[in-house]
């Protein structure tokens, strides 16, 4: 039988050196791969998935058991990406802080018909997605991810990224509506 | 938006880097280590310091109580059972107040903290000798 991540962590703090290396290959590509999507910058996601799993580890006598373990994670992994691009400049403080839409929302969300197939492949766009996800506000594209890669509902992602359910939901259209028109915009981006 | 959305949701893991996993759990073997070596650097000298304190305070406990006139009320108790028995209500309240209270509470927190410091020295240190 599978042990929870709750037992997990349980036995680790009881003494079980060995339930700390289940816990990290259990969440290992998770973390990367949300790490490296959202930083988009490879040898740096090595690193930084290596600070989170060592914050895990200094912080883990304080973890809630009543709180899900997977949005604890991913809340140091998010904190520790957006620290990171902060200390590196990829983003000034005041873009990290509110994401920079300069359209009004709601109205301006266009019909969620297919994409035309001349312009790109599904395997085309898989391959080049990652360049896409550029364009994206680390906060959209955080919940993004989070909900279609990780399967997790806003509600939880709310819990993340600390901000209300409406505007994690705000987000998560706002980035797939930009992700949609930077397709349809720029097909050279699709090799 | 449900063909964007399948598309990130199908989208191939990127395989982690070769020994990411070793990398990550040798840096936490490395710093439980030295948190534990840490740790009981500091217990071993709050033991030390916990077991001088102890000891004079044993014998400020044992001076007091000589002074005191315990050790009387105490003799009286082992040496007449009948007496004792009788006015066991008077004698223990001698006894009572005639007991040191500070030196005596100073010597149990010392040996409180003696055996608290001891003890978490010693699991450091197996701590360390199970991760090293």
């Amino acid at each position: 039988m599978e042990l929870t991540d709750q037992e997990i962590i349980e036995s680790y703090i009881e003494g079980n050196k060995e339930s700390l290396n289940i816990l990290v290959n259990k969440y290992l590509s998770h973390i990367y791969n949300f790490v490296k999507r959202l930083y988009n910058n490879e040898s740096d996601a090595t690193d930084i998935t290596q600070e989170v799993f060592i914050k895990v580890w200094k912080n883990i006598r304080k973890y809630n058991p009543n709180q899900n373990f997977k949005t604890w994670l991913f809340t140091i992994a998010r904190n520790t990406t957006v620290d990171w691009m902060r200390k590196k400049k990829v983003y000034t403080f005041s873009d990290l802080e509110s994401p920079d839409d300069d359209e009004s929302f709601g109205d301006k969300l266009i019909d969620s018909e297919p994409l035309p197939e001349a312009i790109f492949t599904q395997k085309e766009l898989k391959t080049n997605l990652e360049k896409l996800l550029i364009v994206l506000h680390p906060d959209q594209k955080t919940v993004i991810l989070l909900h279609i890669s990780e399967d997790m509902t806003f509600d939880e992602i709310s819990k993340v990224l600390k901000k209300p359910l409406n505007t994690i939901k705000s987000h998560y259209r706002r980035g797939i509506e930009k992700l949609r028109k930077n397709i349809v915009n720029a097909p050279n981006l699709i090799d | 938006m449900k063909d964007i959305e399948s598309v990130i949701k199908n989208i191939d893991t990127c395989p982690t880097p070769a020994g990411l996993n070793k990398s990550i759990v040798s840096r936490i073997q490395i710093l439980e280590q030295k948190r534990s070596r840490q740790r009981a650097s500091f217990f071993g000298l709050f033991s030390i310091v916990s077991f001088a304190g102890l000891v004079m305070s044993f014998k400020a406990l044992w001076t007091n109580l000589a002074s005191s006139g315990t050790y009387e009320y105490i003799s009286l108790l082992v040496s007449n059972p009948s007496d004792a028995t009788t006015f066991w209500k008077e004698i223990s309240f001698s006894i009572i107040e005639s007991v040191p209270l500070i030196t005596l509470s100073l010597f149990l927190v010392l040996a409180l903290a003696f055996i608290i410091s001891s003890f978490k020295t010693v699991e450091n240190i197996e701590s360390k000798l199970i991760i090293a």
